[in-house]
């Protein structure tokens, strides 16, 4: 039976009358915002999981500690797919709420799951036979015999077996109840990111969450971003917010996007927008009607049922197959590793229209980019020599820049630094990504050249944290013509390409009036002088066949063949010409 | 007996661990007086990163340590792969702007003037030159960054003096005939005989194992090693690598027997980090590059010197490995003459002949008499492209390759951009004659082709070593006893093609 929301009570604290007043505040709201709406959630994922019908008004549910609602039968379909690779499974997740001080135990939850979406939330009796032992194992730091614990007792008590254990403290809904309320002024969508950053970010600093054992998804993604002093999780987002408004990008920003995923038996639309309504998921009436539609028409399909500027579909096996990979491979990743994920990635690249597809078409998948091929210039796409860049990525990082390699990127908006990161490659694997304070390098960007003050910066980071092997410095008004060209749908047809001009004129001047550098550059000058000496035209000809493989093997002097047939053609017309002429 | 002393400096960073070192030590102020000019020589054999190239921060932490003892100036300075300017080795690296920002001054060899030095009592490099900043500095402290070598068996300490001679010093005795009295290991030990160090600071934070120098694997060992025995440094250091090197080490086991320093760990007494705590058996790099080619390469090796072609070949190999790969999958094999009397090609078309004793054992081969013709109707060439050289230096070989694939394998024929790295506006000292200019080679392409081409008719090859060289200008007419004592009879047998530095100096 699910069970009625309506009917729930807080029980009685375990330790009357030591429970501050505040953290009973935080309780009650966290009952009212996050409890009941994720019951609600579980009911619907109770009748999907069970095959019962759910009606549309009915799945449309606010998403807790969030300003999204979704339709919950899209999400069904994500959880069933996503929630395995993430965290367990069966996923059974025994929650634990504590006191401000984080030592007692304020309340304790049973939720159990069915084809690993969640279909209940149970409240457990927090009996001293289990929760004297439970507040010991917490205070100790050593969260290792917590699950069989639990799990002894949930059997004895249930008959259910506890997968994970998750332990929060109740600031921890008393961070997020601080994001929403700075969300519920401005009510944008860039605010309540910058808010929830800042919530996960206190919540980190101050370890108000923790699990046993901790999900492979969550550890991954902590190990890359890092969750230490100088990690991601440190980055300030209200650097980027703070800047300069671009009108034209936010009205952008604002239109719809979806992203689609294509299982065996099910669409499911995921809807990116930067204004109101915030629904996360497509109502999945609209996603189930073009069901039946081929995978390469479904793009355009959703886009013309919905009204969105793009939409980009994968097919879900192959989505969830790199995520996969990208999720249980140990960390760091070796350089056999990342080539293998890169491997599958340009793969599924190369698989244009049966594992992804795109509406509008961009320029370069169209029919007419391969044109060129008569030419002698083999792009496809289907052609993607998937088994050869990775390596080639991979080795030659490598070589040009060591197998330790630090790599800082600084986004500028104008003197005033926006955000300094630094990634950190180890034997051609990612290991972390570190964050610095903006401010501290802006005043090496004062009323110099950007270069210069790169060179400064990288100096300064080099005292402080390491040595920095190669730094890039970006103007924001760069990447903000950049995005704009992309998502103003220029490069899908090439009379938006010649509407755009303006706009890729003012990204090149910004280039040529020192918009990004880069340093070490000698690598560059000298690889622009032997261009320049070999012919542009001719080392371009031949980089262009290094990513496309060729289709036929070992036939040598082909390039000559070709060569003489087009010269052939060319002076054909020549001639045709000049006799069209003099007649 | 007084044993050499060697300390062991584990840190958590490489400044920590120099700082480790020389406190084992005693302080570096027992080399370092106040007001002395101090010279680093790191090795930065080419414009790849760490562990490839010793790391800035042990520059860092000794050029604190030498300005805490007192001293005046400290200079960073190198002479980097044969052909390749130091100048850009720095810069394309980011170490020059560093160094700078430290208060460090950068010394680039190959533009500094260079001064003669004699040492005739050493087995086979009795000349050479050194560059001027180094015999001008009070102190010289080598920095090397341990790896493992093709060659060498280990590049460390004794292998890291060789950044400090010219180009044409570099290319002279670059090969394995120790019976013709030319040996590359020898050489290594002459250098330091000639030269020593004052100190040696080995960079083992990050270590080489397996395809070293270059294309190698990173081994964390966070260790740094110091002492003044360079030969010491490297025995200890080989030690933590898991080498035996009086059995295993060229260099070491020649720098012992020859009196160049301590190579026994009995005569060694290590103070601050145990060996025992912290010895890894590091991967060898594969010595045979016939039994380690990529697809696309075949490999066919006659009687081949080491530190020679076969070191160069292994380069060729993995530099190539990357790209040899797309390139055999369209194309189809590339077959590489190597030594004297290689194996004939089963094609007769896409042939590599590398070195001057696969060019002269081969002019009778079919390949070369009745070999097919590459290229386009309007403009076919041999199918085979010569390499020639004792062993070719530089990066000659890239060039050749790319040449002989120029048209059929676009990726490898992109090589040509080797002289992005090159350095063709280079000046030389003046009195290098310029056919006895090892970089010459690379871009005077109808120089080598006509060079090569002599070679190949010749059947024998024109003695150099014996018309121009030992008995001819170099002496002057004197008796080459006088000179080189090791086996003056097998002068007659000599079979290399050698290419002298400048001689003005020459003692009477």
């Amino acid at each position: 039976m699910p069970p009625d929301p309506l009917a729930l009570n807080y029980r009685d604290s375990p330790h009357p009358g030591t429970v501050p007043s505040t953290d009973e505040a935080l309780l009650a709201w966290a009952g009212e915002n996050v409890k009941v709406p994720w019951l609600r959630i579980c009911r619907c994922w109770d009748k999907m999981s069970k095959g019962e019908a759910v009606r549309a008004v009915e799945a449309q549910l606010p998403i807790p500690l969030t300003p999204f609602t979704a339709d919950m039968r899209a999400m069904f379909y994500v959880m069933r797919d996503l929630n395995p690779l993430m965290t367990f499974e069966p996923g059974n997740l025994f929650t634990i709420i504590l006191d401000s001080t984080g030592t007692r135990i304020l309340r304790a939850y049973m939720e159990r799951t069915r084809m690993n979406a969640y279909i209940s939330l149970d409240e457990v009796r927090l009996d001293p036979s289990w929760t004297r032992r439970a507040e010991e194992i917490i205070t100790s730091g050593n969260l290792f015999p917590l699950k069989e614990l639990l799990s002894a007792h949930m059997v004895r008590e249930r008959g259910v077996y506890v997968n994970w254990v998750k332990i929060a403290n109740v600031r921890f809904f008393g961070a997020f109840k601080d994001a929403l309320e700075e969300f519920a002024g401005p009510g944008t969508l860039s605010s309540y990111i910058a808010a929830a950053y800042r919530a996960v970010r206190e919540i980190y600093s101050h370890g108000w969450i923790a699990f046993s054992p901790k999900p492979k998804g969550f550890a991954r993604l902590e190990e890359i971003i890092g969750t230490d002093s100088k990690g991601l999780i440190q980055y300030d987002p209200s650097d980027i917010s703070d800047g300069e408004k671009d009108t034209e990008l936010t009205n952008l920003l604002n239109e719809t996007y979806i992203v689609a995923l294509r299982g065996r038996d099910h669409t499911v639309a995921l809807r990116m927008s930067g204004k109101e309504p915030f629904t996360l998921f497509l109502d999945q009436d609209i996603s189930s009607s073009v069901n039946g539609i081929p995978f390469h028409r479904l793009p355009r399909a959703l886009a013309r049922k919905t009204g969105a500027r793009t939409v980009l579909a994968f097919q879900a096996d192959a989505a969830y197959n790199i995520l996969h990979e990208y999720l249980l491979r140990p960390f760091p990743y070796t350089k056999t590793d990342t080539e293998i994920i890169l491997k599958k990635l340009l793969y599924m690249v190369r698989e244009y229209t049966t594992q992804w597809a795109i509406y509008p078409v961009p320029i370069a998948l169209k029919w007419y980019a391969r044109v060129g091929r008569f030419l002698g210039l083999p792009y496809d796409i289907s052609r993607l020599s998937y088994w050869f860049l990775p390596k080639l990525i991979v080795e030659g990082g490598m070589i040009g820049l060591g197998h330790l390699q630090r790599v800082l990127l600084v986004v500028l908006d104008q003197d005033q630094v926006r955000s300094a990161v630094v990634a950190e490659m180890y034997e051609g694997g990612m290991r972390k990504i570190r964050t610095f304070p903006a401010r501290e390098l802006t005043p090496f960007f004062r009323s110099v050249p950007l270069r210069e003050g790169l060179i400064k910066a990288k100096h300064h980071l080099w005292e402080k944290d390491g040595w920095i092997n190669f730094a890039v410095a970006v103007q924001a008004g760069l990447i903000r013509e950049a995005l704009k060209l992309n998502l103003s749908g220029a490069l899908s047809s090439l009379f938006g390409l010649s509407r755009a001009f303006p706009s890729i004129k003012r990204a090149w001047e910004m280039i040529k009036k020192g918009g990004l550098a880069v340093y070490p550059d000698r690598g560059l000058v000298e690889v622009d002088r032997w261009v320049k000496k070999t012919g542009r035209l001719r080392v371009w000809f031949t980089m262009a066949q290094i990513p496309f493989d060729r289709t036929r093997p070992r036939r040598r002097g082909l390039l000559y063949i070709r060569e003489t047939i087009i010269a052939l053609f060319a002076l054909g017309a020549f001639l045709f010409i000049l006799l069209g002429m003099m007649l | 007996m007084k044993k050499t002393t060697v300390a062991v400096g584990y840190g958590e960073d490489r400044i920590e661990a120099v700082y480790k070192a020389f406190q084992a030590l005693g302080g570096i102020g027992k080399w370092v007086r106040p007001g002395m000019r101090v010279l680093l020589k790191p090795n930065l054999m080419t414009a790849m990163g760490t562990p490839a190239i010793t790391h800035i921060d042990m520059l860092k932490g000794l050029a604190v340590l030498c300005r805490e003892a007192g001293a005046r100036e400290v200079m960073v300075g190198e002479n980097p792969v044969c052909g390749m300017p130091a100048r850009k080795h720095f810069e394309m690296s980011g170490y020059d702007t560093a160094l700078k920002a430290i208060g460090c001054r950068v010394v680039y060899f190959d533009e500094e003037p260079w001064t003669y030095k004699l040492q005739l009592d050493n087995f086979c490099l009795r000349d050479m030159h050194v560059p001027k900043a180094l015999a001008e500095a009070d102190l010289w402290i080598t920095v090397p960054v341990a790896k493992t070598h093709v060659a060498c068996v280990t590049t460390l300490g004794l292998k890291n003096s060789h950044g400090i001679l010219p180009d044409e010093d570099k290319a002279r005795h670059h090969r394995g005939r120790p019976h013709a009295g030319t040996s590359l290991w020898e050489k290594f030990v002459d250098i330091t005989h000639a030269c020593p160090p004052h100190l040696c600071v080995t960079d083992m934070f990050h270590a080489m194992e397996g395809q070293g120098p270059a294309f190698g694997d990173t081994v964390e060992m966070k260790l740094v090693v110091a002492g003044e025995d360079v030969t010491a440094c490297d025995r200890v250091v080989e030690e933590l690598m898991g080498i035996d090197s009086l059995r295993e080490s060229p260099l070491i086991s020649i720098a012992h027997r020859r009196g160049v320093g301590m190579g026994d760990m009995a005569g060694i007494e290590v103070v601050g980090e145990k060996i025992e705590n912290h010895r890894r058996t590091f991967r060898r790099a594969i010595w045979r590059p016939d039994e380690n080619a990529p697809d696309g390469l075949e490999m066919l090796v006659g009687d081949v010197c080491y530190g020679g072609c076969q070191m160069l070949i292994s380069y060729l190999i993995d530099t190539s490995r990357i790209i040899s790969s797309k390139d055999a999958r369209e194309f189809g094999p590339v077959y590489i003459l190597c030594g004297e009397n290689p194996p004939p090609p089963p094609e007769n078309r896409f042939v590599l002949v590398y070195g001057d004793c696969a060019v002269y054992s081969t002019y009778n081969y079919d390949y070369r008499k009745k070999g097919k013709k590459i290229g386009p109707w309007w403009a076919p060439r041999p199918g085979y492209v010569d390499v020639p050289g004792c062993c070719p230096v530089h990066i000659a070989w890239l060039r050749g390759y790319a040449k002989l694939l120029t048209g059929y394998a676009p990726l490898i024929s992109l090589q040509t951009g080797v002289e992005i790295v090159e350095a063709p506006e280079y000046t030389f000292p003046k009195g290098v004659p310029l056919e006895k200019n090892p970089r010459r080679w690379t871009w005077d392409r109808e120089f080598a082709e006509r060079y090569a081409k002599e070679i190949a008719e010749s059947n024998q090859p024109k003695y150099i070593y014996e018309n121009e060289s030992v008995k001819g200008d170099r002496l002057k007419g004197r008796n080459p006893l006088d000179v080189d004592r090791l086996n003056p009879e097998e002068f007659d047998h000599l079979n290399t093609v050698e290419s002298y530095g400048k001689l003005r100096h020459h003692a009477a």
